[in-house]
């Protein structure tokens, strides 16, 4: 007799607003499997596994757990058919303790604090993490955030947990300890779902893989059937629409070196990186989650610091420079746009006008302290046209706009700045198509007027279609190279991964 | 002083041991390996166009270089003691000396001798270039070291080269720039621009006027001589990479002066023209694999490059031959026709690659 699966997809598809971010999916998980979901950024890994989760429902399709059709309206839905996910952005509480955010839903009118630290004690010592359960969870760092997250899955004894990038954030000690975790799992009968960037660990601890395109599934099986190469090229094989994903024909040639990045270090995030950027040319940084590249950046723009004792040296036009924070490195010119518009980018219960003037402010050190008004509704109005930004009314507060749009503030409040150099990170990250092609064309201008412009992003398509010179992250350094006319997504890839 | 003591203690500004990437258009290639090779011997070194042919310095021999079917060469001249630099106008080739006295052979000079300028002694001539048929511009690399002895010159951090330029029908010469840390290459560019190459302090700078401008600075690799090409651009040639390890040792003074008196020369962990071919040396390319990242543990010392620069200081291509190769330590490059003719002084050879690819 065949086994049921305990989560079956049939013809599972999720659309937002109209774009389809997983399509007809039709996908299945034996119980007490390991089963790796693999697709590069965007690929719709997250939002499929979100259905079982209960985070989001499909538009379309069916969805049984254990045989049985389900339809989740919440996640509390999904744990108790035995569903658990383990987020890549972390859901505790940080200002609870690390035993009471174990435990957090199950608290009764009268709490025992002692017995309750006792018992995550056990949990912890269980698992092999180090982690303290007094520690209240905004002084833990990013892994130990992720240990209890993954410490909390655990307790709840489900039959299914979906762990999304688990990895990213574990130093090589603690990825051991949750690979035996995973195999004390499996043990068990639980079923593990395993989305993560690093091959090598999918292959080495899953039974099977699956890997998404642009929210297809594309290929499926036994781990055995795989190698490395194979899900490389089956993760990046698209077919790549025209306008946006078609590779340069035309290159910039490089202009004078403007940025000159020497051996620069900080912690274990970026080890001894080395790379320049030149004047009129888009330089590409492609990585994967993980690989140093973001962290490269805003140590460049000063909102990181580098290695106190042989941090490294960056020059910039031909001025060795260390910025302490971002705002003399803006003065210099040098302005980082940030991946996380949200949290870094605007000041969202203020206007347009108000953010572009901020941000004008920000970057002269000898304005007046006086706002002026009328400069202000004139700086709006000529960004609103330039960068063709799309409100219902000039004073709406950019919370109110779309992510699109919201991007192009970001943009713009960095452009008010006069840079020499911009380094957009993730620019396009959840923009819609039209607004990418804004962006992109933007970033194209921007370039012939000579300006040096780096783009971060982990979406390869974009760096194709962007750049003149790819450089490659990994591990915290830059390890390759290429002219946009040798650089192929299979290489860069390759490159990225190995 | 105090900004000086935290900089020693952090390992930043001057005591940083940081080296720039050799990226964009230096990124490294194999095409210096795939260059042909016209002619073999030992030490080959400074290339001229004299007389309809290129001609070079081997040893104390100048020799001349014909270009056909099959190249072939042939001696022209030969000296007591070996040739350390050569430049021609004309009938007139001018022949610098390990001894450090400047030759003038053929033309209106013919037999003339410098070995004074201005107040002091020429020790190292290790560049030089006719301005007109009367006027010979000169780079002496040190007043400390003959040439050969360029790599304690370098260890020692010296900076006692400088540039004249001498009037020879009337012997006198005019200092156009002092303290120099070795100006190893030097050559008119389009614009009337004096192009020196600073090879210690790893940068390219202009000395026709007053005060020199740097053309292009911290450079990842030492730059030997440099020639003007007809399109008006500047071939570059590069001895030896730059290692963060060296940048480290010339910092460590203590270091430092126990690896130059205990130690051969030749086993310093120092630039070199050519490498790896003594086992007493330390490995080249020698690495480690730890999580996954292959950790270089020993660098190189020599490395083949000739790069094209633009007069604004842009690297517009470049030909590499790596640590793995053996023609490395290039020091000298003209432009023959659509051919560029290079020496690998390390490699032992004449190489000529085609004009649009270096």
């Amino acid at each position: 007799m065949a086994t049921i699966p305990v989560i079956e997809a049939i013809q599972l598809t999720k659309e937002y607003h109209g774009t389809p971010a997983v399509k007809n999916v039709t996908w299945s998980l034996q119980p007490g499997e390991v089963h790796a979901l693999l697709g590069e950024n965007g690929a719709g890994k997250s939002t499929f596994t979100k259905m079982f989760a209960g985070v989001t429902a499909p538009t379309s399709g069916t969805l049984r757990v254990s045989g049985r059709t389900v339809s989740f309206s919440g996640p509390k839905d999904a744990f108790e058919a035995g569903i658990a996910m383990v987020f890549q952005e972390t859901n505790l509480v940080p200002s609870m303790t690390v035993g009471q955010n174990l435990f957090l839903g199950e608290e009764k009118t009268f709490n025992l604090l002692r017995p309750l630290y006792i018992r995550s004690e056990k949990v912890f010592q269980s698992l092999n993490f180090d982690v303290d359960p007094w520690a209240v969870v905004s002084t833990l760092g990013s892994a130990k955030k992720q240990m209890v997250e993954i410490a909390r899955a655990v307790l709840k004894d489900v039959k299914v947990i979906i762990f999304d990038e688990p990895t990213a954030t574990l130093a090589p000690e603690e990825k051991g300890h949750f690979f035996a975790l995973v195999n004390h799992l499996r043990l068990r009968g639980v079923s593990v779902i395993f989305i993560s960037h690093a091959l090598e660990e999918a292959l080495s601890i899953s039974d099977r893989i699956t890997v998404l395109r642009d929210g297809e599934l594309v290929a499926s099986g036994l781990v055995t059937d795989f190698n490395r190469d194979s899900i490389i090229r089956a993760m990046v094989g698209r077919e790549l629409s025209v306008e946006l994903h078609q590779k340069r024909s035309k290159v910039r040639l490089a202009g004078k070196k403007m940025l000159s990045v020497k051996n620069v270090s900080m912690g274990r995030m970026v080890r001894n990186t080395s790379f320049s950027i030149y004047a009129g040319q888009i330089t590409g940084i492609f990585g994967l989650v993980g690989s140093g590249r973001s962290e490269t950046a805003k140590i460049i723009a000063g909102a990181y610091k580098r290695n106190a004792f042989y941090g490294g040296e960056i020059n910039f036009l031909g001025r060795q420079v260390r910025f302490r924070m971002p705002r003399p490195g803006v003065k210099s010119g040098i302005v980082y746009v940030t991946e996380d518009r949200k949290v870094e980018g605007f000041f969202e219960q203020m206007s347009i006008g108000e953010n572009l003037y901020m941000s004008l402010m920000a970057a002269d050190l000898d304005r007046s302290w006086l706002v002026d008004k009328r400069e202000m509704l004139e700086l709006a109005s000529k960004w609103f046209k330039q960068l063709n930004i799309k409100t219902l009314d000039s004073a709406s507060k950019v919370i109110e706009l779309s992510g699109g749009n919201q991007q192009k503030v970001v943009i713009a409040a960095a452009l008010v700045k006069e840079p020499k150099l911009i380094i957009f990170d993730e620019p396009t990250r959840g923009v819609d198509v039209g607004a990418i092609a804004d962006i992109h064309k933007l970033i194209h201008s921007l370039a012939d007027k000579g300006m040096g412009i780096v783009v971060i992003s982990s979406y390869l398509p974009e760096i194709l279609n962007l750049s003149d010179r790819i450089l490659v992250s990994r591990s915290g350094r830059v390890v390759e190279e290429f002219a946009a006319s040798e650089a192929t997504e299979d290489n860069i890839m390759v490159a990225a991964v190995h | 002083m105090f900004l000086d003591v935290v900089d020693w203690l952090k390992g930043s500004g001057k005591y940083s041991t940081s080296v720039p990437a050799m990226d964009g258009a230096l990124k490294a290639n194999d095409a210096l390996d795939a260059a042909d090779e016209l002619y073999r011997g030992t030490q080959p070194d400074n290339l001229v166009h004299f007389g309809g042919a290129a001609h070079f310095s081997i040893g104390n021999e100048v020799l001349r270089l014909d270009l056909g079917e099959v190249p072939r060469v042939s001696s022209v001249a030969g000296f007591r003691a070996d040739v350390t630099c050569l430049a021609a106008v004309d009938e007139q080739l001018a022949v610098g000396l390990e001894s450090g006295e400047m030759r003038i052979l053929g033309g209106r000079f013919d037999g003339a001798m410098i070995d004074r300028v201005g107040d002091r002694q020429t020790k190292a001539p290790v560049a030089a270039r006719f301005e007109n048929a009367q006027t010979l511009l000169l780079a002496l690399g040190s007043q400390n070291y003959p040439p050969s002895a360029w790599k304690r010159d370098l260890m020692e951090g010296n900076a006692s080269g400088s540039v004249w330029r001498i009037d020879l029908s009337s012997g006198k010469s005019k200092l156009l720039c002092d303290h120099m840390a070795f100006p190893y290459g030097i050559d008119l560019v389009s614009g009337g621009a004096i192009f020196v190459s600073e090879s210690w302090r790893h940068r390219i700078v202009d000395i026709s006027s007053e005060r020199p401008r740097v053309v292009v600075d911290d450079l990842p690799f030492y730059p030997a001589r440099i020639a003007a090409t007809s399109g008006g651009d500047v071939l570059v040639c590069g001895f030896a990479p730059r290692r963060q390890l060296v940048e480290f040792i010339l910092r460590e003074k203590q270091f430092l002066r126990r690896m130059m008196s205990d130690i051969p020369e030749r086993y310093w962990m120092a630039p070199a023209l050519s490498s790896g071919r003594d086992y007493w040396e330390p490995f080249q390319v020698g690495q480690i694999r730890q999580h996954g990242i292959l950790q270089p543990w020993s660098p190189t010392k020599s490395y083949g490059l000739l790069a094209t620069m633009d007069i604004a200081g842009r690297f517009l291509r470049s030909i590499h031959c790596r640590a793995g190769g053996l023609r490395h330590g290039i020091t000298s490059a003209i432009e023959s026709g659509s051919q560029i003719i290079m020496t690998s002084k390390g490699g032992g050879m004449v190489l000529a690659a085609q004009a649009r690819e270096a």
